[in-house]
């Protein structure tokens, strides 16, 4: 498909450059590398649009769709995040994020909506994937604020100021796309998990499950919970806030791919 | 310009840019004091040098560590005679004398000075922004006189437009220099925003009014001024318009401040690592910059250690500050390069300046025959069968009228000088050797 084909090279071209101007420090490069950004997601936007139409509901359900659209949902947060604060550097982590995912979203395995499993055949089952999808994405850009933040603070601590110091955003911008980052990510989150175990009970007969991917999702959850616990209650900042995202992320991707490949679960569908 | 010369000779007056100048690096201190004057002074020496005939257009650049004079001369050694006698006379130094503190350039040598002057490549501290507009103050003054006219205008808007090409692209004057600018980045980078920040300065000293002024720069900061004496804690409160405390209350005073500068003449640590680890506590982990430029330490350096606390020593930052004037020397090299390439774009400019007027004057004239000669055509055409244009009739009256005058103009020539350079110009002009 020619849409999807133009899409991938807009990202292609944005993570590069993103890249490119880590390397050379140059944040005009950055700048433009988040236009060419902003057009991969307009397309993608309109290519999601367009499977939608084809499919007559929101391409989400298969495991390479919603990278897809998680990507595209992280593309989006980041152009917001950079478009309110000074944090376009950012991209450097966001924009290879997200052309990975896509890239893993365009092995050809599509699923066709017709014989989808009767557990996905719901509007309930579809604003599960969409808000944990949406979720997850803010989670994934707090990821990478905070691994930006653990640089760049590791950099003040050993009095490092040199030229990546100076490329990187400051410290105080970066805590707060992560936490609007976290408490978006954290609600959406936890939406689509409270729609998902209704669907469970719905469809399964019981909500919870001993899963392998309902025990490592609810272990993220329950990090991210501490996350934000501490950091509206004790006013968890820097370091420690930093490595907890990262730990509770890492988590999060293993619970994501997880299924169905590094174990079995009944959480599958195709 | 030497330039000139080849091309001018016997058409009109060879002109010479002259500049004299000294600087922090050819005159000592107590000169520069002597020389270095107001505004006024700037005109006064503008306004002399315009009373000498034999200069057409002059300038005067006077800051605390340079005075620069330019003038536009017929006489080259004159002109630069009389900038020196002016300058030493100034400077109460005995006619004779000036030799070695004041440099003389002319020429291109005299532009790329000047670019380099108003690239702050020339300055004490390499890249320090203030020339540029002192550089600019200096001009409008030199247009108020009267002394700046076609060529000035040109010379002094062509360096305005190299500084903004070395600024934008060379790195020489991206990072701090000072301990005070230096203290305001690294705040920059630990909260993104310096806006309503409160500052706590420790100690009246003038290194931390200095970091603090830098700080404040534009940010509408709290300030609060603690100090062992209560008049110095209220001269810096007053400054800033700020509170003054007492050092007793630092601790309290620690709940609210987002950066510390201290530079207090004390024996023992005046913050200490268990009265931050309090205040982190009280200030939920709100992030903490701490600046600790006196000697001995005032803060205790193992604070440093506590996860949202930022110490920086005096050493710290005098070494990031070496850092950057490396790199500073580094983008020179950088910066010269681009001098050089706007050195020779000014005299490209100057060249082929007079040569402009006489490319446009001809070519309005050849279009003027083509177009006269081409409506007689039309004109002539309506009478005869088919409308149609005798083209080898017009190209013929084109090529007579054209031809005319130069032929004429080279007849005469011939006549009276002989077959000169006239002839070898139209000859190399049309490249008619070439065929």
């Amino acid at each position: 498909m020619i849409l999807f084909a133009t899409v991938m090279v807009f990202y292609l071209v944005a993570a590069l450059g993103h890249l490119l101007s880590l390397a050379v420090k140059r944040i005009t490069l950055a700048r433009a590398s988040s236009w060419v950004l902003l057009a991969a997601a307009a397309f993608h936007g309109l290519f999601i649009a367009v499977r939608w139409i084809e499919f007559g509901a929101p391409p989400v359900v298969s495991v390479y769709d919603s990278l897809g659209f998680l990507s595209w949902a992280v593309t989006a947060i980041y152009l917001f995040a950079q478009w309110r604060t000074q944090t376009t550097v950012l991209g450097a982590v966001a924009a290879p994020a997200a052309f990975g995912m896509i890239m893993i979203s365009s092995w050809p395995t599509t699923v066709d909506v017709g014989v989808l499993s009767f557990a996905l055949k719901s509007g309930w089952a579809v604003a599960h994937i969409v808000c944990t999808l949406a979720g997850e994405a803010f989670l994934c850009m707090a990821c990478c604020a905070a691994i930006v933040y653990l640089i760049q603070d590791r950099l003040l601590k050993r009095k490092r100021l040199n030229a990546l110091s100076r490329y990187l955003p400051s410290l105080g911008d970066l805590d707060r796309v992560l936490h609007v980052c976290i408490v978006s990510g954290f609600t959406l989150f936890t939406l689509g998990i409270f729609l998902g175990l209704l669907r469970a009970r719905a469809v399964w007969g019981a909500a919870w499950h001993w899963d392998p991917k309902f025990i490592i999702v609810f272990v993220s959850w329950f990090f991210f919970a501490l996350l934000l616990h501490q950091r509206l209650a004790l006013g968890w900042k820097g370091k420690k806030s930093a490595v907890l995202t990262v730990v509770a992320f890492v988590v999060l991707i293993f619970a994501f791919f997880g299924d169905g490949i590094l174990f079995g679960t009944i959480h599958r569908f195709s | 310009m030497e330039f000139f010369l080849e091309r001018f000779i016997g058409f009109r007056d060879m002109i010479h840019l002259v500049l004299v100048g000294m600087n922090h690096r050819t005159a000592s201190v107590a000169l520069r004091e002597r020389l270095a004057c107001s505004a006024g002074g700037e005109l006064a020496m503008t306004a002399e040098l315009l009373r000498n005939h034999d200069i057409r257009e002059a300038f005067a650049l006077s800051t605390c560590n340079r005075v620069e004079l330019l003038a536009l001369a017929r006489d080259l050694s004159g002109t630069e005679r009389l900038l020196r006698e002016m300058l030493g006379a100034g400077a109460d130094l005995p006619p004779g004398k000036s030799g070695d503190c004041f440099y003389s350039y002319s020429g291109r040598e005299a532009v790329r000075h000047l670019f380099r002057v108003t690239a702050s490549l020339d300055s004490m501290v390499m890249g320090e922004p203030q020339i540029l507009g002192q550089v600019k103050e200096a001009y409008r003054r030199s247009l108020e006189a009267g002394a700046a006219g076609l060529f000035i205008n040109k010379l002094l808007h062509h360096s305005f437009r190299t500084a903004k090409r070395v600024r934008s692209e060379t790195a020489i004057a991206a990072n701090a220099v000072s301990v005070g600018s230096m203290a305001a980045d690294l705040a920059k980078k630990i909260f993104g925003s310096l806006r309503k920040r409160t500052i706590l300065i420790i100690g009246a000293g003038e290194m931390s009014e200095l970091a603090a002024k830098h700080l404040m720069n534009g940010c509408e900061g709290r300030v609060v001024a603690a100090n062992r004496s209560a008049e110095g804690a209220l001269r810096i409160a007053e400054i800033f318009g700020g509170v003054a405390v007492g050092l007793d209350g630092i601790e309290n005073a620690l709940n609210d401040a987002d950066i510390v500068i201290s530079s207090a003449g004390a024996s023992e640590f005046l913050i200490t690592k268990a009265m931050v680890e309090r205040a982190v506590r009280r200030r939920k982990n709100r992030l903490l910059f701490l600046i600790d430029i006196a000697v001995p330490r005032n803060i205790e350096p193992a604070a440093g250690s506590i996860d949202t606390v930022y110490l920086y020593n005096i050493d710290d930052l005098q070494e990031i500050v070496d850092q950057n004037l490396c790199t500073r020397k580094e983008e020179a090299l950088a910066a010269e390069a681009i001098i050089e390439e706007e050195v020779q774009s000014f005299e490209k400019w100057y060249k082929t300046r007079d040569v402009v007027p006489t490319i446009a004057a001809l070519r309005t004239k050849v279009e003027a025959v083509v177009r006269e000669e081409l409506m007689t055509a039309l004109a002539d055409s309506h009478g005869r069968p088919g409308s149609s244009i005798d083209v080898e009739a017009l190209s013929r009256t084109i090529t007579n009228k054209m031809l005319h005058e130069p032929i004429v103009g080279m007849k005469e020539e011939c006549f009276d000088n002989g077959a000169t350079y006239l002839t070898a110009a139209v000859r190399r002009l049309f490249r008619l050797d070439n065929e």
